[in-house]
C-alpha cells in the first residue's frame, strides 16, 4: 500500500470550489485534487453533477436565438443606407 | 483536456464541456439578403434568373459572415437591456457598428464572438454602471445557500429536476429578472464563454467581483427555478428543510 501524501480534499473544501470546476476556471493541479475527491464521494458528484445539469439549462436557454423578422427588415435598410453611403 | 483519462458515466457528465455548441451558423442566406449582397448588380433580378446564386466574388461578406448572427446578437441585445426597445435599438447599433468596422474583422476568426464584444461595448458605454453598484463580496455565502438548495432537491428526491420539468420559461424570465450587474457576468460567462479574468477585464472589476455576482447571480436564478417547480408541485414548498451537510460515502 502507497502513502498518500496529498490527502483527499474535504467536502466542503470541493464544494467551495463547485462554479469554478464546472466553469473550467482550475488549474490542472487543483482539477486533478477535486476530480480524485469526486471519484470516492458520491455525495459531492451527485451535487457536481445537479449544478453541471443547471448550467448546461442555462445556457440552452438563454441562447436560444431570437425571431427578428421586424428587425431584420429594419436592420437590412439601415445597412443598406449605410452601404450607399460607403460606396456611392 | 477533457477525456485524457477513462472515466465513468457520471465523470463524462460531469466534463461534458457544457459550452459545447456550434459556433458557425448554417451558410445558407436568406433570399432578402441577396439584393443587399450584390450592391452593385442591383439589376440581377431582373436579367437573370431569380433562383441563381450570386457569383462569391461579388459577394460582400458582411452580409454573408455577420448578419446570419442577427438572432443570437438580439437574444444578447435582450438579455442585456431586458427592454425590447433598448434590445433592439442595440442590435441595429451593434450591426451599423459591425458594418462600419468590417474591414477590422479578422476573417477566420469568432464573429458571433466579435459581434458579441461589439455589442457589449456599446452596452457598457451607454450605461455608464459601476460606480452606483456596491458588489456584495460574499460568493463563499452563494456557495452555501446554493448548496442549501440542492441538499432541499435532493431529500425530496427530484436530483434529476432539470430532466424532468420544462424550466426554461422560468429561466429565461429568471434571467431577465436579475440585476444588470448580475446579468452581465451571467450573460458574459455563459454567452460569451469569457473567463472570469475576461469578464472582469470587460466590466473593469476586479475578479472576486466577478466571481461574487456570478455566483449571486447563480443562486437568484436556483432560487426562480425553485419556486417555478414549487409551482408545478415538484417541490414541496421551502418550509424549513433541513440544513445537512455533505457527507462522503
Amino acid at each position: 500500500m502507497t502513502a498518500n501524501l496529498d490527502p483527499l480534499m474535504p467536502c466542503h473544501e470541493v464544494v467551495a470550489l463547485l462554479w469554478e470546476y464546472l466553469d473550467e476556471e482550475l488549474d490542472d493541479t487543483m482539477r486533478a485534487r477535486i476530480r480524485e475527491h469526486l471519484d470516492q464521494c458520491r455525495g459531492c458528484t451527485d451535487h457536481f453533477t445537479y449544478e453541471g445539469a443547471f448550467l448546461r439549462t442555462v445556457t440552452r436557454v438563454i441562447e436560444e436565438p431570437l425571431e427578428t423578422g421586424a428587425l431584420r427588415e429594419r436592420i437590412l435598410a439601415a445597412l443598406r443606407e449605410e452601404g450607399h453611403e460607403r460606396t456611392p | 483536456m477533457l477525456g485524457r483519462v477513462a472515466i465513468g458515466v457520471v465523470r463524462r457528465k460531469l466534463m461534458t464541456k457544457r459550452r459545447a455548441r456550434p459556433k458557425v451558423p448554417p451558410r445558407i442566406l436568406p433570399l432578402e439578403l441577396f439584393g443587399l449582397l450584390v450592391r452593385s448588380r442591383p439589376a440581377m433580378e431582373s436579367t437573370e434568373s431569380t433562383i441563381r446564386p450570386p457569383p462569391p466574388p461579388t459577394v460582400d461578406a458582411f452580409e454573408l459572415e455577420a448578419v446570419p448572427f442577427l438572432p443570437n446578437v438580439a437574444r444578447y441585445a435582450r438579455l442585456l437591456t431586458r427592454d425590447s426597445a433598448d434590445a433592439d435599438d442595440l442590435t441595429q447599433e451593434t450591426f451599423l457598428r459591425a458594418f462600419k468596422a468590417w474591414d477590422s474583422f479578422r476573417p477566420g476568426s469568432d464573429c458571433r464572438k466579435w459581434l458579441f464584444t461589439i455589442c457589449r461595448n456599446l452596452y457598457l458605454r451607454d450605461r455608464q454602471r459601476a460606480e452606483r453598484f456596491v458588489a456584495t463580496d460574499d460568493a463563499d455565502g452563494e456557495l452555501r445557500a446554493t448548496r442549501e438548495m440542492y441538499f432541499r432537491v435532493r431529500e425530496q428526491g427530484c436530483k434529476d429536476l432539470f430532466e424532468r420539468i420544462d424550466l426554461a420559461p422560468a429561466l429565461d424570465q429568471g434571467v431577465r429578472s436579475l440585476p444588470p450587474e448580475y446579468r452581465e457576468v451571467v450573460v458574459l460567462i455563459d454567452i460569451e464563454d469569457c473567463s472570469y479574468a475576461d469578464a472582469a477585464a470587460a466590466l473593469k472589476v476586479p475578479i472576486g467581483t466577478v466571481r461574487s455576482r456570478l455566483f449571486r447571480a447563480r443562486r437568484l436564478l436556483q432560487q426562480t427555478l425553485m419556486k417555478h417547480a414549487e409551482d408545478l408541485g415538484f417541490l414541496t414548498s421551502v418550509a424549513e428543510q433541513p440544513n445537512t451537510g455533505g457527507t462522503r460515502q
